[in-house]
């Protein structure tokens, strides 16, 4: 049961345009000033902050750091470089510290009040996954890399405080404490828990057949994580709890990101999930793929809420912000083809969007906008959608 | 240094002998711990990465240099190298693609498979009937080598036969094997049957039945490749002791045609046989998808050892053979012989009614990115090797952008410094009042500009700048025109400025010798 109908085909206009933009069809709020090369990660700054900060990683080695402001516009505030492309960036649980995990085999931590980054972490072969780990008696980052180590790290020291060997490399993770999941090649997954000192936890069989590709934790009613939900490269999303009363009926999975929904006569074209979040507030989930959308979803009521236009570059991240009421996410050229293609700028302008041209495209790869999407309240759980006045 | 060689020493017994030998780096590396399995890693992960990388035209050049590799890295045939996994990998990739089937590299992967897997007959067999590597004499020599150490003597000499009529290349290497392997089967038979001295004398009458059939048509015992098939009228059935008691009497073809007939499989091959016994393995999904093509039974008409297998009339004509078994066609969907896995728990399944309910799927990547080497790489592990390996171009250029800049630097200052010395040299003739000398010292200008080698510091060490004051003897010095400087020129040798006479000093100096043809 759809709400809304799920809009399927391509260059259907939703919105009423006479002609299909497909570089921004939902019409949203595009961030200025993007990187040069494809996202791999989104997130927005935490609670503990007031207002809204963007920090997005990029494979032109850089990290950058935008304020959203409550109209929609966006202000580039600062930038930090590695010496390898970003795969991925968190924040501190104040907001006051961004760390930052490269292929050039180091994870550091920016601090945003005097724009410093210091190395803290170190592995033999790229970090892939990095996140903040606020725990009652201690905090620490947590890495995950293809060296297939697991690595938890003091930032004021250069050894590690703990190191844990993984089946596989790491391919994604998430935490929430006290949990923490992470998944591997091969398929492999383990929950690790953190109190006290992180260890694992259970090992789990992946309830998916292709190769791993996101994941995402997800809390229950009494806040606390309760599951996760686990993307693929081959369009399904497995949402998985740790303990439910009922495996065979609590834990199951969806198709989604494929095209050709009811025309069997073609092949169905089958899409990675690139991202998955969780709205922080309904509990909604949030996925974005290479098919150039994305979708949001309500899992326990197991149904597809919203699936929006199809953009022309295939959507690589994406990040709710800290109250829900912002999605980022971030369309780039995947690399899940060897054809790219270069986007020219949009023209045209709606009162309510602040679209901005950009200058013009790299040489190799295009562009790689993000775009915000504020929606007033963003009402998921209720599957209201109400715009800008 | 001693401690390994002890080691080494130690663990000589441990390793399995390769038939084209084994390489000693490859030796030592296997044998040290430690820092050496770091480097195996590093070399492992470069063949994967070319792997991954390559976009030429010959692929299977890196899986065969691999799988060299694997083979003097392992020679013990470890679990840790892997080698059934990459090799099953290999075959698969390729198993579409006809044109590699006479390759003799693609044909050493499969013989390779077969040998280290558990039914390795099985996968010989597998490979004739898709037609692979049959005019390549190494699939005959594997697959009847398999065979002897069966024991099974009369399906080796088959096998070598076969290969002959199909004219397997290189011929001469099959022959001789084919002559080794008789000399064996001949040697071993004499020393069995060394106390019956009667078989050496029965191979010189017809063959006499033994048991209770007997035999009808005279057999023809020749063993020039089909030529004598259409001789034999009726198969006698013959017991497998009489043969084994006459095996001088060489292998008929017709017996030979039995025994496999009679060990024929009539049904067609589903799949290449596993490779290993792995139930309890689950194998990674790619592989369940990965289909090799499979070739109807009768549909090899490339090859006609399967027309002739079922020819229990040896005296009908290959031509006129009809299959008896009919063309069936094998679904590629059913492949699950490699696919070990377990089929898909309950839970799944039911919320799966979309794939397997008809509805067909196509991958929205390329596949082949990823799954190109014998490990899965997932996409950004691809892009970032891409990126690693732009990285690395753009330093190699860089390095030799600066040594070339470096070389051009160099070559300016060679120039500089030969202008200069140009200079210097053309000062001097000028200070010297004669005109031969002057004549003379231009030819030795460009005498010793002519030896002026690229490296042109020592040189110009040996010529300074001629000071005037020291010249006084110059003027003098005709018959010394090489103005060589007196703190450079060691003075037993050559005459200082100003003596006339040879260059040389001689004990004995001879006046009136002014010519001096020295040059430097």
């Amino acid at each position: 049961m759809s709400l809304f109908g799920a809009s399927t085909g391509f260059g259907a206009g939703g919105f009423g345009a006479a002609t299909t933009d497909t570089h921004n069809p939902m019409k949203d709020v595009e961030v200025t000033s993007p990187p040069d090369d494809s996202i791999s990660c989104l997130a927005f700054s935490p609670p503990a902050m007031p207002g809204n900060f963007l920090i997005g990683g990029s494979w032109a080695n850089d990290v950058r750091c935008w304020e959203v402001q409550d109209n929609g516009q966006t202000v580039p505030k600062a930038q930090q470089m590695h010496t390898g492309p970003v795969l991925d960036v968190c924040w501190s649980e104040d907001g006051s510290k961004v760390f930052t995990a490269s292929c050039d085999k180091t994870a550091k931590m920016w601090d945003l009040n005097s724009n410093q980054a210091i190395q803290i972490a170190q592995h033999d072969a790229p970090i892939r996954t990095v996140h903040w780990i606020k725990a009652p008696n201690y905090n620490c980052i947590m890495t995950g890399s293809w060296d297939k180590t697991l690595k938890f790290w003091d930032t004021r020291s250069p050894n590690p405080m703990m190191s844990l060997q993984l089946p596989e490399r790491c391919y994604c993770a998430d935490v929430v404490y006290p949990m923490a999941v992470v998944a591997s090649a091969d398929r492999g997954l383990i929950v690790y828990q953190l109190e006290n000192q992180p260890s694992e936890f259970r090992r789990i069989d992946s309830p998916l057949k292709h190769q791993h590709r996101c994941i995402a934790i997800f809390k229950d009613k009494q806040n606390k994580p309760a599951g996760f939900a686990l993307g693929s490269i081959e369009g399904r999303v497995a949402i998985h709890y740790i303990n439910p009363p009922n495996p065979a009926k609590d834990n199951f999975t969806f198709k989604c990101h494929r095209s050709n929904g009811t025309n069997t006569a073609t092949p169905q074209d089958i899409y990675a999930v690139n991202a998955i979040s969780f709205h922080p507030v309904h509990g909604t989930l949030a996925t974005v793929g290479s098919d150039g959308r994305f979708s949001f979803w309500d899992k326990d009521a197991r149904t597809k809420l919203k699936t929006s236009e199809q953009l022309d570059q295939p959507i690589t991240a994406c990040s709710f912000n800290n109250n829900g009421n912002i999605f980022a996410y971030a369309s780039s050229y995947d690399w899940s083809k060897v054809t790219f293609y270069l986007t020219a700028a949009p023209l045209g302008s709606q009162p309510l969007t602040y679209m901005v041209c950009w200058a013009s495209v790299t040489e190799h790869y295009p562009i790689s906008p993000i775009w915000i999407s504020i929606r007033g309240t963003l009402n998921l759980g209720k599957g209201i959608l109400r715009g800008l006045p | 240094m001693a401690q390994v060689e002890a080691e080494r020493g130690l663990c000589k017994e441990n390793t399995q002998p390769l038939r084209e030998g084994l390489a000693v780096t490859g030796l030592h590396l296997s044998h040290q711990e430690g820092s050496c399995h770091a480097a195996i890693q590093q070399q492992r992960q470069a063949f994967e990465l070319e792997l991954h990388m390559y976009t030429g035209d010959d692929p299977l050049d890196i899986w065969d240099r691999y799988l060299k590799w694997t083979l003097k890295t392992y020679p013990q045939g470890s679990k840790e190298s892997s080698l059934t996994a990459m090799l099953e990998r290999a075959v698969q990739l390729f198993a579409h693609d006809k044109k590699y089937y006479d390759d003799p590299r693609y044909i050493n992967l499969w013989i390779n498979l077969a040998q280290n897997s558990m039914e390795p007959l099985e996968m010989f067999s597998y490979m004739q009937d898709n037609g692979i590597g049959l005019t390549r004499a190494d699939l005959y020599i594997a697959w009847a080598e398999e065979f002897e150490k069966h024991g099974n003597f009369q399906r080796a000499d088959a096998i070598f036969r076969e290969g002959l009529k199909c004219r397997a290349q290189p011929m001469d290497k099959l022959q001789q094997y084919h002559n080794g392997f008789q000399a064996r089967v001949a040697h071993q038979a004499w020393s069995a049957t060394e106390e019956e001295p009667e078989p050496a004398r029965t191979s010189m009458v017809d063959l006499r039945p033994r048991g209770r059939k007997k035999a009808v048509a005279p057999v023809n015992r020749t063993e020039a490749a089909g030529h004598s098939r259409s001789l034999n009228l009726q198969l006698p059935r013959r017991s497998a002791r009489h043969i084994q008691k006459n095996p001088i009497l060489g292998f008929n073809e017709n017996q030979a045609d039995s025994l496999q007939a009679a060990q024929l499989k009539l049904e067609p091959w589903m799949a290449p046989p596993s490779s290993r016994a792995n139930e309890n393995q689950v194998m990674s999904e790619q592989l369940a998808d990965i289909k090799i093509p499979q070739k109807s039974w009768c549909s090899a008409s490339s090859v006609t050892v399967p027309a002739s297998r079922l020819n229990f009339q040896p005296f009908v004509e290959e031509g006129d053979q009809t299959p008896s078994v009919s063309a069936c066609k094998i679904d590629p969907a059913v492949n699950t012989v490699l696919s070990d896995r377990p089929p898909p728990s309950k839970e799944e399944s039911v919320l799966e009614e979309g794939g397997g309910g008809g509805v067909k799927e196509q991958s929205m990547y390329l596949k082949e990115l990823l799954l190109n080497g014998a490990v899965e790489l997932s996409i950004e592990e691809l892009r970032a090797e891409h990126y690693f390996a732009r990285k690395r171009q753009e330093i190699e250029e860089t390095i030799q952008q600066q040594s070339q800049a470096k070389e051009r630097l160099r070559q300016q200052i060679d120039e500089k410094q030969r202008l200069l010395q140009l200079q210097q040299s053309q000062q001097r003739p000028q200070l010297s009042q004669q005109d031969d000398t002057g004549t003379d010292s231009m030819q030795i200008t460009e005498c010793r500009s002519g030896t002026v080698l690229p490296s042109s510091q020592p040189n110009a060490m040996a010529f300074q700048i001629f000071d005037e004051g020291s010249q006084s003897g110059s003027a003098h010095g005709s018959g010394n025109p090489i103005p060589c400087e007196k703190d450079m020129c060691p003075d037993d040798v050559f005459l200082p400025a100003g003596d006339r006479g040879l260059c040389f000093k001689t004990p004995y100096p001879f006046p009136g010798n002014s010519e001096c043809t020295q040059v430097l």
